[in-house]
């Protein structure tokens, strides 16, 4: 079943950097999938073009990429593009936002103005990478262990399942991370951030 | 002289993975000790497998 | 209550001291953090420090009671 999604990617640090990296490998999947993805990347990251995209596309779900606060989501330098005042802009939409703590008073608002689901983060969303990947941040696997159980969320999402069931697949991705640092036939560090790996499990919420 | 009840302990620790149990879990006099040597520690029952297994009590740790 | 604290302090900052040199993490708006950055934080006890200290608290607890498992096949 083809949707509709709008997909922000913020870059101007290394968070934004590599969320909008993931969010690449993302729609370009969804993109194979036959889906209509509309992109705002780096400066089209803004609270003008993100409320027109909406507008005038009505895209089905959105992808939300970006730093954040209990009541707001951010673009492209810290801009934000939505908060609880504009949160009726989500009418109608499943959104998912990797972003620190939104779901704990966006997302209910969303929800209040009509947004089909709305999954995020109770609490801050904690990345670790390493420092030698910041030129190819794909090629980052510890990164990965973080950013790969998030596109597991919104490819749920893709795939037509409710916010619940995306969350849960969300945190059977975060589960299987675990299960990946933990492996001793490897040779890694990997295990020193499941501490981190447990915390994003713990607060990736549908509101 | 009465053993140490380590129960609290190894029903922890027997049910951590591997690597985990070589990480650090406790800072003894200065000094860092991985689950596995706080397992040995307490295993003998020494004075300072004592003082470990107190202070990972009170840390909520165990 | 005071010792504990500066106990469980004591275990975050040998913890994340273990962790290799070039570890970066970046937590929600406070930026990447280096190693060091992390240790600083911790030592002085501040808004990231806390957050640090919380993070491994939760993970203790975890590991206490069996959560690390939750969702694993």
């Amino acid at each position: 079943m083809q949707t509709s999604i709008l997909v922000t990617c913020p870059d101007y640090d290394r968070m934004t950097r590599y969320l909008s990296a993931w969010a690449d490998k993302f729609t370009e999947q969804a993109k194979k999938r036959g889906h209509e993805v509309y992109e705002l990347k780096e400066k089209s990251a803004n609270k003008a073009k993100f409320h027109g995209m909406i507008k005038k596309n009505k895209p089905a779900i959105i992808f939300i990429n970006g730093h954040g606060d209990k009541d707001r989501v951010a673009g492209q330098d810290h801009e934000v593009i939505v908060d609880s005042k504009s949160a009726s802009i989500l009418k109608g939409t499943t959104v998912y936002a990797v972003s620190c703590k939104s779901a704990q008073i966006l997302g209910a608002q969303a929800i209040k103005a009509g947004a089909q689901g709305y999954i995020g983060y109770t609490e801050d969303f904690i990345l670790v990478s390493q420092p030698r990947k910041t030129a190819h941040p794909k090629d980052d696997k510890t990164a990965a262990l973080f950013l790969d159980p998030s596109n597991q969320v919104i490819a749920a999402v893709s795939k037509g399942h409710s916010a619940q069931e995306a969350v849960a697949k969300g945190r059977i991705g975060f589960a299987q991370s675990i299960s990946v640092a933990l492996n001793s036939d490897v040779q890694s560090d990997d295990d020193k951030y499941i501490p981190y790996l447990m915390w994003d499990r713990q607060f990736l919420s549908a509101c | 002289m009465k053993p140490m009840d380590i129960s609290s302990f190894l029903k922890v620790y027997a049910n951590l993975p591997s690597r985990l149990k070589d990480q650090i879990v406790v800072v003894i006099d200065d000094k860092p000790m991985t689950w596995n040597a706080v397992y040995l520690e307490l295993k003998e029952g020494s004075e300072l497998g004592k003082r470990i297994l107190k202070q990972l009590i009170e840390m909520e740790v165990i | 209550m005071a010792n504990v604290n500066s106990d469980f302090k004591r275990l975050v900052y040998a913890r994340i001291q273990a962790m290799p040199d070039g570890t970066n993490i970046s937590i929600g708006n406070s930026g990447t953090l280096s190693k060091t950055e992390m240790l600083e934080h911790v030592e002085a006890g501040d808004e990231i420090g806390q957050k640090m200290i919380e993070v491994e608290k939760a993970f203790f607890q975890a590991l206490k009671d069996g959560s690390l498992y939750d969702y694993a096949d």
